[in-house]
């Protein structure tokens, strides 16, 4: 042991000793608690009560509280038990850890510093140790204490990248970058380095390499593992905690963690058939596609009108490619839970990828019914009902959405062309939807809208202005370097200068007007 | 600069700074404030309830001291009545929002509540926040009001009140605007309006969230859809056009809750930075062609150090270390941290809050209203944090506290050369209160050289903090005006102190739902002499002005070019 950790464990002890009297512990009530955590809370309250009140005792107690964030009561738990129990360098790494999210720095500090110098093997200590310093704005003692992290451990990436933190802050960000690099370097997988790499290309200069670097940003952290910390998250015995932590980890797209949480949840609430839909979804999500459709086979027997299963299936049919098997589970849904707007919604995206317009356009009606503030399921309703060969339909819907949405381009645009190419349309809607087309012009010229703005002069027989208009649209595409559109805009010019009206309101090339959102991925 | 450098000038400074010793006492009641925020709760945790009410100090009447109108909430919810409010009106207090005439005499500022004779009416939302905007140009200061179910443009009828003017001037958004900030982006003359949207939040919508307790709790911006934001031009004083596609800012959603203007990256454009609800930030930068793009990820100020979007509630821009760049400071959720973002000149930002106070102090609080601004005039910005929970506190819902977000609020003073120190605890007092603090505004009410607060609160009384400071320190105020008298917001000034030049802005965005005085109001610490300056006025033409005397405002009109 070092002269300093003897120092540090001499001070820990003075610190013990005045700390030494019991605190009282502040638990939590449980009247307001409902379901599994108001069980596990009052579990935990009545088995304290019964033993010994050993430091094992207070710091397993501390431990359930602080996996349900109760943090005051854990962090006086965790007290009594250093106080019990000095020399158990447990005790002040998670009494360390409450004071640190608590924002008591100082106190954080204290215990971290006492759980390092008791056991300095021990990493995580010395790690919030100098997180703990950073947070509380002392980097030369930051500095100290991750170089002293370097020489034992120089391959954790949490040191490095720590390190890097540091020495950015103090305005060496060549330093910096080479921390977050080597940091990289052992955990390539920690995308959110990506950030710190770039921040310190752009402060030393290279501001390109900084926009390339930032392009591979993700959002997961640089992690690494505190097994006493970890059991401390295994107190939490809910279900619903697992879930939370689950659906969590999903969104950071840590998909086996993600997995892994809703097996501890699975095993706590086996009958619970929505924890199984949600390991399928991330079955599915670490590609073991087959496995997830057994899966949800098996919950849709058991329970044939369970809706979030039945989308499920539906889903991962849509994404086999298998419209018909896929349209069939989501008018199970639909007809399990009429109230479901997504279910309707699939169901009729599914319907217009097998060319069922009539039926699509009939439940984006019930969804928009449902959910009429999502705009997209008129924008949606639109398309089937202009593709069913309903074009008084058509333009009444997205009259209503203009009228709503007033300045937004792609809704106008959407008239316009609808107008455009609907045969026998009203000189009245024409006359309207080319004003709008050309104060869009004006005020936006953009490809889309000149194009627009061509096809409605063409239905309306001035196809010398729309040839024009479309060459001009030509040339900002030219602009853009964009030559799929390029083709496509030249052949509608072509039938221009032939007098012939453009065919169709949308091509797979203008993705902006095709009616969007058709798949289960689409997101408004 | 250089250290050394700048460790001579800190020392000068000090030494010509001297000691000081500030107040600050909450007069509103004394002073005729008789204002308590209603939020409209009937105890189902409906997002809007917990985040108003905003604050505006202009000069309405023109007789040269800051008047105050006070946004007031209504009953929220479907089929509720006032019987289910839990925290019920004060009887005979009608539910509009107010105007305050300020009526100083002898620099003690009696405020008057005019509300009724100026045709103030119920607003057709639930009210947020306030900007002021000369939007006609006449140099009488309007009015945007921001809210849940319609904003208002309140033009001023120059006989003490306001006109709604909204319609015809096409200035709504039916979104759930959270405040506006003026910028003449295309500098024309005419000011335009950013206007921050948050989220699709509705009674249908309406999410309720559980605390760690269980107990029924507010839920983040996060359980809904955010919104875009919106850019309206003032086309010519008469009305705006939405330009949101136009100028690039269409294409992307977020939870916005606050903006600044300024020129960010010194290239002579305004540009605007826009605060936004646990989502990325946004740094739109001004290209010059009335086109803006956003650089806020590689800029550095879009997420904090660790990578991590914040809270993002209270934002302000200045130059707080007087190296002649704007710096950005941001107030977030407790457990996250403030932000000090610091400019490097170019309009690169580091976030160095970790070698900062700035940090560690503000751990513990959610951050709402804030700004720099030099408390004890000592040349120094100073900053200010109002505070107020957006998740219930388990010890005060506990206690019974029908609304548990109570925390004290924070002021921070500016050493020197940008280092701060926590110095709440020297005006407990007056800020180590409880309550659910949401907008903090800022100017010199009682004209006598020191900047005051207005700490709204949210289902509280609003605070006037008077700023009652003993340290002698010398100060100089500006009235920027354009011909013609119209507000010459975005203005920047150069004043030569000594060795230093303090850069100040005119300027009344920033902080959170709350708009200030347009004036500039510097400190000098003990430099006495007649002072030279440079302003750099918001059409980029350039005026040098020597031997302005101090302690005292200066009325300075932009000259013919």
């Amino acid at each position: 042991m070092s002269t300093i950790n003897i120092f540090g464990l001499i001070a820990c002890l003075l610190l013990i000793s005045a700390a030494s009297a019991e605190v009282q512990i502040q638990h939590p009530a449980t009247d307001n608690l409902t379901g599994a955590v108001g069980e596990v809370i009052a579990q935990a309250r009545e088995q304290f009560d019964g033993s010994q009140k050993t430091a094992t005792d207070y710091a397993q107690l501390g431990s359930i509280y602080h996996a349900h964030e109760f943090e005051q009561a854990a962090g006086q738990a965790y007290q009594n038990a250093v106080a019990l129990s000095p020399m158990d360098a447990r005790w002040h790494h998670l009494a360390g850890i409450i004071a640190h999210s608590t924002g008591r720095f100082a106190d954080a500090i204290a215990s971290l510093r006492s759980a390092a110098d008791l056991n300095p093997d021990y990493g995580p200590s010395r790690i919030r140790l100098a997180e703990a310093y950073l947070e509380a704005g002392q980097l030369d003692q930051a500095n100290e204490a991750l170089e002293g992290l370097l020489e034992s451990s120089p391959d954790v990436a949490i040191v490095q990248s720590s390190l890097g933190r540091v020495k950015s802050l103090n305005g060496d960000h060549q330093a910096a970058l080479a921390y977050y690099l080597r940091a990289q370097e052992l955990q390539p997988d920690a995308t959110l380095l990506n950030y710190h790499i770039a921040q310190a290309y752009r402060q030393v200069g290279d501001v390109e390499k900084a926009r390339e670097v930032l392009t591979m940003q993700g959002a997961r952290p640089v992690y690494y593992a505190d097994p006493i910390h970890d059991r401390v998250r295994r107190q939490s015995r809910s279900s619903a905690y697992y879930m939370s932590l689950a659906q969590k980890a999903a969104a950071a797209r840590d998909f086996e963690i993600s997995l892994q949480l809703l097996g501890q949840a699975a095993a706590l609430d086996p009958d619970n058939p929505k924890v199984s839909v949600h390991q399928a979804r991330m079955l599915d999500a670490l590609e073991q596609r087959e496995q997830a459709i057994l899966m949800l086979d098996q919950i849709i027997e058991k329970h044939p009108d369970l809706t979030e299963a039945l989308m499920e299936r539906g889903s991962l049919a849509e994404l086999s490619k298998d419209d018909i098997d896929a349209a069939g589970y989501y008018q199970r849904a639909v007809t399990s839970q009429d109230e479901s707007f997504v279910a309707h919604q699939f169901l009729a995206n599914s319907l217009m990828r097998q060319l069922d317009y009539q039926n699509a356009a009939r439940h984006y009606q019930r969804a928009l019914e449902l959910k009429p503030e999502r705009v997209e399921l008129a924008y949606r309703k639109a398309a089937a009902e202009y593709e069913s060969g309903n074009c008084v339909k058509a333009t009444a819907t997205l009259l209503d959405l203009v009228t709503e949405l007033q300045t937004d381009f792609e809704a106008l645009m959407m008239y316009v062309r609808v107008v455009a190419t609907c045969p026998s349309m009203h000189a009245e809607h024409m006359g309207q939807a080319a004003n709008a087309a050309l104060n869009m012009y004006r005020l936006e010229p953009t490809v889309q809208v000149i194009t627009t703005l061509a096809m409605i002069q063409a239905a309306r027989g001035q196809f010398e202005d729309a040839a024009s208009y479309q060459a001009q649209a030509i040339f900002e595409a030219v602009k853009m370097g964009d030559s799929q559109t390029q083709e496509d805009l030249k052949r509608m010019l072509i039938d221009y200068e032939q007098n012939q009206p453009a065919q169709r309101p949308w091509t797979p090339v203008n993705p902006v007007l095709f009616p969007r959102f058709m798949t289960r991925d689409d997101k408004y | 600069m250089k250290l050394n450098h700048l460790n001579s000038l800190l020392i000068f400074w000090v030494l010509i700074s001297g000691g000081a010793h500030a107040e600050f006492v909450d007069r509103a009641k004394q002073q005729g404030l008789d204002f308590v925020h209603f939020n409209g709760m009937t105890g189902q945790t409906l997002f809007p309830e917990m985040m108003g009410a905003g604050a505006a100090m202009l000069d309405i009447d023109r007789d040269g001291d800051l008047d105050l109108y006070l946004v007031q909430g209504e009953l929220l919810g479907e089929g509720v009545s006032m019987d289910q409010a839990v925290f019920k009106p004060a009887k005979g207090a009608p539910l509009t929002d107010r105007l305050f005439r300020n009526d100083l005499n002898n620099g003690v500022s009696q405020f008057v509540d005019v509300s009724e004779q100026s045709g103030l009416k119920a607003a057709p939302g639930y009210g947020m926040g306030l900007t002021v905007i000369d939007a006609n140009g006449d140099g009488w200061p309007d009015l945007y009001r921001s809210g849940f179910g319609g904003n208002q443009l309140l033009i001023n009828d120059r006989k003490g009140g306001f006109k709604d003017e909204t319609s015809s001037w096409g200035a709504d958004d039916d979104r759930w605007s959270i405040t506006a900030v003026p910028i003449d982006y295309d500098h024309d003359g005419w000011m335009d309006l950013y206007i921050v949207n948050y989220v699709n939040f509705s009674f249908q919508t309406q999410k309720t969230c559980r605390s760690n307790y269980d107990a029924p709790d507010y839920c983040s911006p996060q359980s809904y859809k955010a919104v875009g934001d919106r850019m309206l031009r003032n086309v010519d004083g008469k009305r705006f056009e939405n330009v949101t596609n136009l100028v690039g800012i269409g294409n992307v959603d977020a939870p916005g809750l606050g903006g600044v203007a300024g020129d960010f990256n010194g290239d002579g454009l305004t540009d605007l930075y826009i605060a936004n609800d646990g989502a990325s930030n946004f740094l739109w930068l001004n290209q010059g062609k009335k086109t803006f793009i956003d650089e806020a990820l590689l800029a550095g100020v879009a997420v904090n150090m660790t990578g991590t979007p914040e809270a993002s509630m209270g934002v302000d821009a200045a130059d707080f270390d007087a190296d002649g760049d704007l710096d950005l400071f941001m107030t977030h959720l407790n457990r996250q941290t403030n932000t000090l973002y610091v400019n490097d000149g170019q309009g690169w930002f580091m976030d160095t809050t970790g070698r900062s106070v700035l940090g560690a102090s503000s751990f513990a609080y959610t951050g709402f209203g804030t700004r720099w601004f030099d408390y004890d005039n000592d040349g120094w910005l100073d900053l200010f944090s109002a505070n107020g929970a957006v998740v219930k506190i388990e010890s005060q819902d506990r206690e019974g506290d029908r609304f548990p977000l109570k925390q004290y609020n924070q002021l921070w003073r500016n050493v020197g050369a940008g280092e701060y120190e926590d110095v709440s605890d020297q005006y407990a007092e007056s800020l180590q209160r409880l309550r659910v603090s949401r907008g903090a505004a800022f100017g010199d009410v009682d004209n006598d050289g020191d900047t005051d607060i207005v700490v709204t609160n949210n289902a509280g009384p609003v605070e006037l903090l008077i700023n009652d400071h003993e340290a002698g320190h010398h100060w100089l105020g500006l009235d920027l005006r354009l011909q013609g008298g119209q507000l010459a917001l975005g203005a920047e000034v150069s004043i030569a102190v000594g060795d230093r030049i303090l850069r100040r802005r005119s300027r009344t965005d920033g902080s959170y739902l709350c708009a200030h005085d347009p004036r500039i109001l510097t400190g000098l610490g003990s430099y006495s002499d007649p002072v030279d300056i440079e302003i750099r006025w918001p059409d980029g033409s350039a005026q040098s002005l020597k031997g302005l005397s101090t302690n005292r405002y200066h009325t300075l009109e932009q000259p013919n070019s």
